[in-house]
């Protein structure tokens, strides 16, 4: 993952994260070449959410730098942010939002075309079954629904950075199935992806290197080949 | 109605731990918040009050005047207040459904009991308890002057009506709010026509109409009950301890539902995709999910203001300016905070197009203050008028401007200096205190539309 600045989609210096007393993540130090899939690897708490929270905005960083295709968090947060999109574990979906017009949402903070934007609506909506939903308000769906409406929101824009949390949580197996090919053909697009899941099989199909995180640290990392398995808490 | 003993031995373990778990709370808040040596004489004080009134004399002397008025009301109006006072309970169907049936009450439907057994236990707890209570409360009124066949008399009924209105309130709570407003306010009339025309027939319709509430209440129990909402409600009443939320300044909020505004057709459609469509949306939803603090913020710098008319000139036009200063920070925080909630927080924003949005929400809220401007305006009219007020105008649209402004640099994590837009606030805001007394510093408003206007070019 080591490479040139003009290589690389992420770059972390030296990132510490607290909350209270507690720090979070520390020490984190990473670079994530253009165009590749990163898995991020850990147990419960180790700080994957953290991190993919962190490096969106949602956590206050105590020190270090982050930079998004050599944009600056901290000098031009709003170019940084349009370089990156987001999927969280837990669908963030507007109650007062119909499904269609979360899309809309998405499409006009990206500053989307609105052919474009139509386009690929529809081809997500058809693909995730969920042509009949459109018109449908957060609390009329299902949670698989809900995650694919969330699912679809993130990878409508074009932009560099893909992060994603868990994006296999309460999917079915058919949409499970679609993800993985929907990041596959981002992955191709030049879209660099880091992805946090607990689903190591399908997320050896989709990464090409890995991060594995241990109480808030980077304590290895890799090409996915080489990654063996993360070893039970208790013996650690 | 029959009750299982395994469950009535869970729940009641879940209702001591819950109450562990706020005695708990309530133990942190008060170290964190009382000193114990203050502590200490506080209550030596109170018990030095109360031994004082005990000694001093029979201190239900005095009150032996209100103890006659109580029992000749109390007599005299039994009959309309147990015909009253099962309306308390349908007003309450429109927030509470009475019994609280919340989400630890709600998991025991996952262990081997149905609903309707986690639903009998509470309830039988419920009653219970009143009729303990109740007890207890007649007992208190023994030591009164009070004849204790009425507080009796009173207590009993009143429990009554407790236990029989435990179910038509459990239905009345599942219904929609126009089926639940037609009942309350058909209630409302029948009751109080009833009473105009005899007390004691208002009385027999009632407990009739209750008992025929339960039959039908009872057999259809558990049919059509949105259990989301029972259990969101019963959470809320749970863990609201408004004492703690004082202290601690972490509001307890209840999950907000636009029920209504999802059942409107329009609201369904996609927007005219352009940012304008979607800002006013979601302005709107926040407006909606704030009303509460809105309302207590504009109550509030309104009756300020309108009391500030009766004191003089000055103490007036200082009111405005301490009044455009909140208003101004407030609308800052609300505009900041809509940014850190929810999925706006992830999303990148062209803040200056949102702010021009917020500025029309900010319009609505200025008229309202502008109201005992005008009024007093209207009794101390001069040729100065219409300057001050535009003078008012400026500085607060400057003003909120620049808070506007200092908030979009925090969301945009950038750096920059306020130091003279806030002295130019600072101008602006003793401009108002002593426009009333020195009229002609009204014309500073030239300065501050100058001003605004540059602003208005830089967004």
């Amino acid at each position: 993952m080591k490479g040139s600045d003009s290589m690389n989609a992420l770059r972390i210096d030296n990132l510490q994260v607290d909350i209270g007393d507690q720090t979070l993540l520390k020490d984190i130090s990473l670079q994530v070449k253009k165009g590749s899939v990163v898995a991020l690897l850990g147990h419960n708490g180790a700080g994957k959410s953290t991190l993919l929270r962190t490096i969106i905005g949602m956590n206050e960083k105590v020190k270090g730098t982050i930079e998004v295709c050599g944009h600056d968090m901290d000098s031009a947060f709003l170019t940084y942010k349009r370089h990156i999109s987001y999927l969280p574990e837990e669908p963030m979906l507007l109650s007062e939002l119909t499904v269609d017009q979360h899309f809309q949402m998405y499409g006009l903070a990206y500053e989307m075309r609105e052919d474009i934007l139509e386009e690929r609506t529809n081809m997500y909506v058809t693909a995730f079954e969920l042509e009949d939903k459109r018109d449908h308000y957060p609390e009329e769906l299902s949670k698989g629904m809900r995650q694919k409406v969330q699912a679809i929101c993130a990878c409508l824009p074009d932009v560099p950075l893909l992060l994603i949390d868990e994006p296999f949580m309460g999917l079915d197996i058919y949409a499970m199935d679609y993800m993985e090919q929907m990041l596959r053909q981002k992955a191709s697009e030049g879209v660099t992806i880091m992805i946090s899941s607990h689903q190591l099989e399908l997320i050896r199909n989709i990464a090409d290197e890995f991060i594995l995180l241990q109480h808030g640290t980077c304590i290895e990392s890799g090409a996915i080949d080489t990654f063996d398995t993360i070893k039970r808490g208790s013996d650690l | 109605m029959t009750v299982n003993r395994t469950l009535f031995t869970m729940y009641r373990t879940i209702k001591r731990s819950r109450f562990k778990k706020k005695k708990n709370i309530y133990k942190q808040v008060y170290r964190m918040s009382f000193d114990k040596t203050v502590l200490l004489y506080a209550l030596a004080l109170l018990g030095y009050i109360i031994t004082a009134v005990f000694i001093s004399g029979n201190f239900t002397n005095p009150l032996q005047n209100g103890f006659a008025f109580l029992e000749e009301i109390g007599t005299r109006n039994f009959l309309v207040v147990i015909s009253i006072y099962p309306l308390r309970y349908m007003f309450q169907a429109f927030r509470q459904p009475g019994i609280i049936l919340s989400s630890s009450e709600y998991q025991l439907s996952i262990l081997p009991f149905g609903l309707r057994d986690v639903w009998n236990v509470i309830v039988l707890e419920k009653w219970m308890k009143r009729i303990g209570g109740g007890l207890i409360l007649w007992l208190m009124f023994v030591v009164t002057p009070l004849p204790n066949t009425l507080t009796g008399a009173y207590i009993l009924t009143l429990v009554l009506i407790d236990i029989g209105m435990t179910a038509p309130l459990w239905r009345m709570y599942q219904q929609r709010l126009l089926p639940k407003l037609a009942i309350f306010l058909g209630a409302v009339l029948l009751i109080g026509l009833l009473i105009y025309i005899e007390p004691i027939l208002a009385s027999v319709v009632v407990f009739i109409s209750i008992i025929l509430w339960n039959v039908f209440a009872w057999k259809h129990l558990l049919k059509q009950v949105d259990w989301g909402r029972v259990v969101e409600g019963s959470d809320h009443k749970v863990w609201k301890m408004p004492l703690i939320s004082s202290i601690t300044k972490v509001p307890f909020k209840r999950e907000k539902r636009i029920y209504v505004l999802q059942k409107l057709k329009f609201r369904r459609k996609k927007f005219d995709y352009h940012a304008a469509s979607i800002h006013h949306r979601l302005w709107h939803s926040y407006v909606l999910k704030n009303v509460r603090v809105l309302f207590q913020m504009f109550g509030i710098l309104l009756g300020f203001m309108t009391a500030m008319i009766f004191v003089n000139p000055f103490i007036f036009y200082l009111s405005i300016a301490i009044s455009v200063y909140i208003f101004t920070k407030m609308s800052a925080s609300l505009f900041y905070d809509r940014f850190k909630t929810d999925v706006l927080e992830v999303l990148p924003w062209d803040v200056s197009s949102f702010r021009k949005s917020f500025l029309r929400w900010n319009l609505y809220g200025g008229v309202l203050l502008i109201v005992p401007i005008i009024a007093y305006d209207i009794f101390h009219l001069t040729w100065w008028v219409p300057l001050e007020v535009a003078l008012i105008i400026s500085v607060a649209i400057y003003a909120l401007n620049n808070e506007l402004e200092r908030a979009s640099v925090l969301l945009a994590k950038s750096k920059r200096e306020f130091f003279i837009s806030d002295a130019f606030v600072v101008i602006g805001l003793f401009a108002i205190v002593f426009t009333g007394t020195y009229p002609f510093v009204s014309l500073l408003t030239i300065v501050f539309g100058f001003l605004c206007v540059q602003q208005r070019r830089r967004l």
